[in-house]
C-alpha cells in the first residue's frame, strides 16, 4: 500500500514539475516585463508555444558536428530529468525518494552540464567553446560549493539522502543558514538564472526545443531542491494521505512562487551576471559552507 | 595447489620473456594473455575456497591470502584485456601479491618495475631500498606471519615504517601504480597492527588530500594527452590513499563500519586504477601513433576517424570524473560518507580536519570533470588543428577487442560498483546485501533511469520534423574565410586546450617564489647526474641496490 501511494506521489509529482516548468518560465518572464515596464509582456503559455513551434521545424547540423551531437542533447535532458524526479516538490517518500541521494542529485547535474559542454565543443566554433569553458569553470566551483553544503546537511541530517534531510530540517537548526544561502548562490549560478552562455547556438528544431525545455526543468528542480532543504515546511509525509498533499501542494506553490518572485526582481536590477562576478558569489557560497561547518561543530558533540 | 600452480604460471611467464624474441609475436602474446587470464581464474578459485598454507622455506615464502588475492585477480584481468602486457611485470606483480615475506616481495617489486618503458630506473631503486628498510624496522625477518603474530611495534617504528613505506609507493606510483597501492594497504594496514594515536592516520590524509588536488590540477593543466590521462587515472590513487588513512581512523575510534565504509572506497579507487591504467595508455599510444603526437593543441576532431577509440576514451573519463553512475564516482561516494562518519568521531581538531579533507575530494572531484571534458573535447571533438590529425584512423583490430573489453567492464562496474566489490569483500570487512532497498546511491537504479528516459528522449527526439536532418556549414561567428590550404577551417578559431583552462587558471593562488631558485636548479642537476648514470646501468644498479638492502635487512635481523 505505501508502495502504490509513493508510486501515485511520484507520478502526480512528474505531471506537476512537467507541467509546471515551462509554466514557470512564462510566468517569470510576464513578471519581468511588468516590472521593468516593458508594457503587459508575452502571455504566459508563451514557452508552450515556442516549444511546440520548434517541434516542427527541421533541424540544421554543422557540417563540423560528430555523432555525439546525437547523443549529447538526450544525455543532458536525461540527467535533468532523472535529477528533476529525485527532489521532491509537494510530498516526501516518493517511490523514487530512498535513491534521492543528494551527492547522486550533483553528480547528475554535473552531468548535465558535462553533456552541455561537450556538445558545446563538437562543432568546434568559438562562441560555444568559449562558453563551454565558462560552463566548466562555474561547474566547479557549484560543485565544490553543493558538496561542502550537503557536508553541512548531511552532518545534521545523519544521512546524504535528500528525504531524510527534508525530514530533520523541519526542526530548523540556525547553524544551517549559511549553507542554505549556499545552495541558493549555487543554483542561481548553475540554473542560468541570470546569466545565460551561448551553449546551444548549434542546436535547432527538436533538439534545441529538448535543450530548452530541460534548462526549465533545471530552474524549476533547483526552486525545489533550495524548498527541501531550506523551507520545507508543509511538505507532506506518505503516511499523511492525499489529504496532506492538498497543503504540500499549497506550501509548495508559495514556495515557488516566492522564488520566481524573488529571481524576478535580481533580474530587473541585473540582467545579466558577468562571469567574474558568479565566480565571486560561488567563492561566497564556499565560505559560507564553511562557516556552516565550524558552527556546526562547535554545537555539535561527538559520537 | 593454487600456489604451485601460480608459481608455476610465473616461471612460464619469466621462460616465455627470455625466449620471446625467438618465437613469433602473435604465439607469445597469446601465451601471455592465457597466462593472464589463468593467473585471474586461480585468484577467484582462491577467493572462493580461502587456504593460507604457504609454500617454501622460510627464506622463500609464498603465501595467499584474501586481499593478495583481490590484486591478482585485478592484475590478472587488466592484463588479460590490454593486448601488450609486459610479460616480466606481470610476473613480477603476481610474484609481489603471492609473496610471504620481505625476500620475495622485494624480488617481484623489483622484476615488476625492471626495464619498464620512459622510466629511469631511481623510482623502482629507491622504493625496494625503502621497502627493505621498512621490513627491517618490523623485524622477525621480515616474515609477515611472524610479523603479525608478533607484538605491535611502537610508536617511533610505525612512524619510519609509515614514512618509509608512503616513500617507496610514491616511486612505485608512475611504474607500477597498483602494486604501490598494495604495498601501503599490505604494510600499514595488515602488517603494522592497529594504530594507536590519530595522528598517525594524518600523513596518509595530507598526502591524499594535497595529492588529490595535485593530479587533478596536472590534467586540467597538461599539455599533452599521455600527462593529463596519466594523472587523472593518479587521481584515484590518491583518493585510496585518503580512504586508507580514514579506515585506519576508524580503526583507531573503534568504529567497524567506518574503516569497512573507507576500505570499500579503497578497494572501488584501486578498481578503477587497474582498470583504466591499461585502457588509457592503450588510448593514448594510439592517438599519438595514428595522429602523429601528444600534443593536445595539434589535435582535435579525433572521433570522425578514430570513432572506438574515442568512444572507450570517453567511457574511461565517464569512470573518472564526478557524473554517476561511474565507477570513480562510487568511490567517491563512499570516501564522502565515510568523511562525513569520521566527522561525528573526535574532537574538534580531527573534525575540521576532517572537513578540509572533504573539501579537497570535493574540489578535486571538480577538477577532475573539467579534465575529462577539456580533454575530449579539444582531443577528440571540434576540428582538426593539424593536417596530420585530420586523417588519424584506427589501429589494428585486436587492439579495439581489447580497449572495448577494458571500457565495457569499466562501465558495467561502475553500473555496478557491488560486483566490484566483492573480490574485496574478506578483508574490507563488508557484505553485499542482494537487493538493498535502503536510503543510498544507487548506481544501478539511475543507470536504469538513464537509459528508460534516454530512450524515451531519443524516440521523442526522431518525432515532428526531425525526421530528417539537414548538415550545413557552420555559422563561424564572422570570422573571416579560412585560406584553401586549410580545408577544416582556422584551428585558431575554436577554444583550445589552454584557453578551455584558462578561466581556471587565471583564479589560481599564485604560489609564492621563495628564493631557492639556485638551490633547486642545482638539486635538479645533482638528480638529473644521478639518473643519467642509473639509466644507462639500471639491471646491475637495481641488482646492486636489492643486494645491498639485503645484507642491510640481514644485519638489522
Amino acid at each position: 500500500m505505501t508502495a502504490l501511494i509513493g508510486f501515485l506521489a511520484e507520478c502526480l509529482h512528474i505531471a506537476l514539475i512537467a507541467a509546471a516548468a515551462p509554466t514557470l518560465a512564462g510566468v517569470m518572464a510576464w513578471l519581468q516585463a511588468r516590472l521593468t515596464g516593458r508594457g503587459s509582456g508575452a502571455p504566459i503559455i508563451q514557452p508552450w508555444r515556442d516549444l511546440a513551434r520548434l517541434r516542427w521545424k527541421q533541424p540544421v547540423i554543422a557540417e563540423s558536428a560528430s555523432r555525439l551531437t546525437e547523443f549529447a542533447p538526450t544525455a543532458f535532458v536525461a540527467a535533468v530529468t532523472i535529477a528533476a524526479c529525485l527532489v521532491p516538490s509537494f510530498t516526501r517518500e516518493m517511490i523514487l525518494s530512498p535513491f534521492a541521494d543528494l551527492v547522486a542529485i550533483a553528480g547528475l547535474l554535473a552531468l548535465a552540464r558535462a553533456a552541455q559542454a561537450l556538445l558545446a565543443m563538437d562543432a568546434g566554433t568559438a562562441i560555444t567553446g568559449l562558453a563551454a569553458s565558462r560552463t566548466m569553470l562555474l561547474g566547479c566551483g557549484i560543485d565544490m560549493a553543493l558538496l561542502l553544503a550537503i557536508f553541512a546537511f548531511a552532518l545534521t541530517g545523519g544521512s546524504t539522502n535528500l528525504d531524510q534531510i527534508a525530514a530533520t530540517q523541519l526542526d530548523a537548526n540556525s547553524s544551517l543558514i549559511p549553507a542554505g544561502v549556499a545552495v541558493a548562490l549555487a543554483g542561481l549560478v548553475d540554473a542560468g538564472a541570470l546569466r545565460h552562455d551561448a551553449l546551444a547556438l548549434e542546436l535547432s528544431g527538436m533538439d534545441l526545443a529538448f535543450v530548452e525545455a530541460a534548462d526549465m526543468l533545471r530552474l524549476l528542480l533547483w526552486f525545489n531542491l533550495l524548498g527541501a532543504i531550506s523551507l520545507p515546511f508543509g511538505m507532506a509525509a506518505s503516511d499523511a494521505g492525499p489529504a496532506a498533499w492538498l497543503l504540500g501542494l499549497a506550501s509548495w506553490l508559495a514556495r515557488t512562487a516566492l522564488f520566481a518572485l524573488g529571481i524576478t526582481i535580481l533580474r530587473a536590477m541585473q540582467e545579466r551576471l558577468k562571469l567574474p562576478r558568479a565566480a565571486g558569489m560561488l567563492g561566497i557560497a564556499m565560505l559560507l559552507c564553511v562557516v556552516a561547518i565550524v558552527l556546526l561543530f562547535s554545537t555539535m558533540g561527538t559520537a | 595447489m593454487v600456489l604451485i600452480l601460480l608459481a608455476i604460471l610465473i616461471a612460464a611467464q619469466v621462460v616465455l620473456a627470455a625466449v620471446g624474441s625467438r618465437v613469433p609475436a602473435r604465439m607469445a602474446q597469446f601465451c601471455a594473455t592465457g597466462i593472464a587470464a589463468a593467473m585471474a581464474i586461480l585468484a577467484c578459485v582462491s577467493l572462493v575456497f580461502p587456504d593460507m598454507e604457504s609454500v617454501l622455506a622460510p627464506p622463500l615464502r609464498l603465501q595467499l591470502d584474501p586481499m593478495g588475492a583481490s590484486f591478482l585477480l585485478l592484475a590478472g584481468v587488466a592484463n588479460t584485456l590490454r593486448a601488450d602486457s609486459r610479460q616480466v611485470a606481470l610476473a613480477g606483480t603476481a610474484l609481489a601479491l603471492i609473496s610471504g615475506n620481505a625476500l620475495m616481495l622485494a624480488v617481484g617489486v623489483a622484476a615488476a618495475t625492471i626495464r619498464s618503458r620512459g622510466a629511469s630506473s631511481i623510482g623502482p631503486a629507491l622504493a625496494i631500498v625503502s621497502l627493505i628498510a621498512a621490513f627491517a624496522l618490523l623485524g622477525h625477518g621480515g616474515d609477515f606471519d611472524a610479523i603479525r603474530s608478533a607484538a605491535p611495534p611502537d610508536a617511533a617504528q610505525v612512524a619510519a615504517v609509515l614514512a618509509l613505506t608512503l616513500i617507496a609507493a610514491a616511486a612505485l606510483l608512475a611504474v607500477a601504480p597498483l602494486l604501490a597501492a598494495y604495498l601501503l594497504l599490505r604494510v600499514l594496514l595488515d602488517l603494522c597492527g592497529p594504530p594507536e594515536s590519530i595522528w598517525w592516520t594524518l600523513p596518509l590524509l595530507i598526502a591524499g588530500a594535497a595529492g588529490a588536488i595535485a593530479t587533478t590540477l596536472r590534467a586540467a593543466l597538461a599539455p599533452t594527452l599521455h600527462t593529463s590521462l596519466a594523472a587523472s587515472v593518479l587521481h584515484q590513487f590518491c583518493l585510496a590513499i585518503m580512504a586508507l588513512g580514514i579506515a585506519l581512523l576508524g580503526r583507531i575510534v573503534d568504529l567497524p563500519a567506518l574503516t569497512t565504509l573507507a576500505l570499500e572506497a579503497a578497494w572501488l579507487s584501486v578498481t578503477c586504477l587497474a582498470l583504466c591504467e591499461p585502457l588509457f595508455l592503450r588510448v593514448a599510444d594510439d592517438v599519438e601513433h595514428a595522429a602523429g603526437t601528444r600534443r593536445l593543441d595539434r589535435l582535435g576532431g579525433l572521433i570522425r576517424g578514430m570513432p572506438a577509440t574515442s568512444a572507450c576514451c570517453l567511457a574511461g573519463l565517464f569512470a573518472l570524473s564526478f557524473v554517476p553512475p561511474g565507477l570513480g564516482f562510487a568511490a567517491f561516494w563512499l570516501v564522502f560518507q565515510a568523511l562525513l562518519t569520521a566527522a561525528r568521531a573526535d574532537g574538534i581538531g580531527l573534525q575540521v580536519f576532517v572537513a578540509l579533507c572533504a573539501a579537497a575530494t570535493a574540489t578535486s572531484m571538480a577538477l577532475a570533470t573539467v579534465a575529462s571534458v577539456r580533454l575530449f573535447g579539444t582531443a577528440f571533438l571540434g576540428r582538426p588543428r593539424t593536417p596530420r590529425s585530420a586523417v588519424a584512423e584506427e589501429g589494428p583490430r585486436p587492439t579495439h577487442l581489447a580497449l572495448a573489453a577494458l571500457a565495457g567492464l569499466v562501465l558495467v562496474l561502475g553500473f555496478v560498483p557491488d560486483l566490484a566489490l566483492l573480490p574485496a569483500l574478506a578483508w574490507t570487512g563488508g557484505t553485499v546485501a542482494p537487493l538493498d532497498l535502503g536510503p543510498a546511491y544507487s548506481a544501478t537504479v539511475i543507470a536504469i533511469l538513464l537509459a528508460l528516459v534516454g530512450g524515451v528522449a531519443t524516440w521523442l527526439r526522431r518525432q515532428g520534423g526531425a525526421r530528417e536532418r539537414r548538415r550545413e556549414a557552420a555559422w563561424m561567428d564572422g570570422f573571416a574565410a579560412p585560406p584553401s590550404w586549410l580545408p577544416f577551417g582556422d584551428p585558431a578559431t575554436q577554444v583550445g586546450p589552454a584557453s578551455f583552462i584558462e578561466p581556471i587558471r587565471r583564479r589560481l593562488p599564485a604560489i609564492p617564489v621563495l628564493p631557492l631558485e639556485a638551490w633547486s636548479a642545482r638539486c635538479r642537476a645533482l638528480v638529473e647526474t644521478a639518473g643519467i648514470i642509473l639509466a644507462r646501468a639500471p639491471v646491475p644498479l637495481t641488482l646492486i641496490a636489492i643486494v645491498a638492502a639485503i645484507a642491510a635487512w640481514l644485519i638489522a635481523s
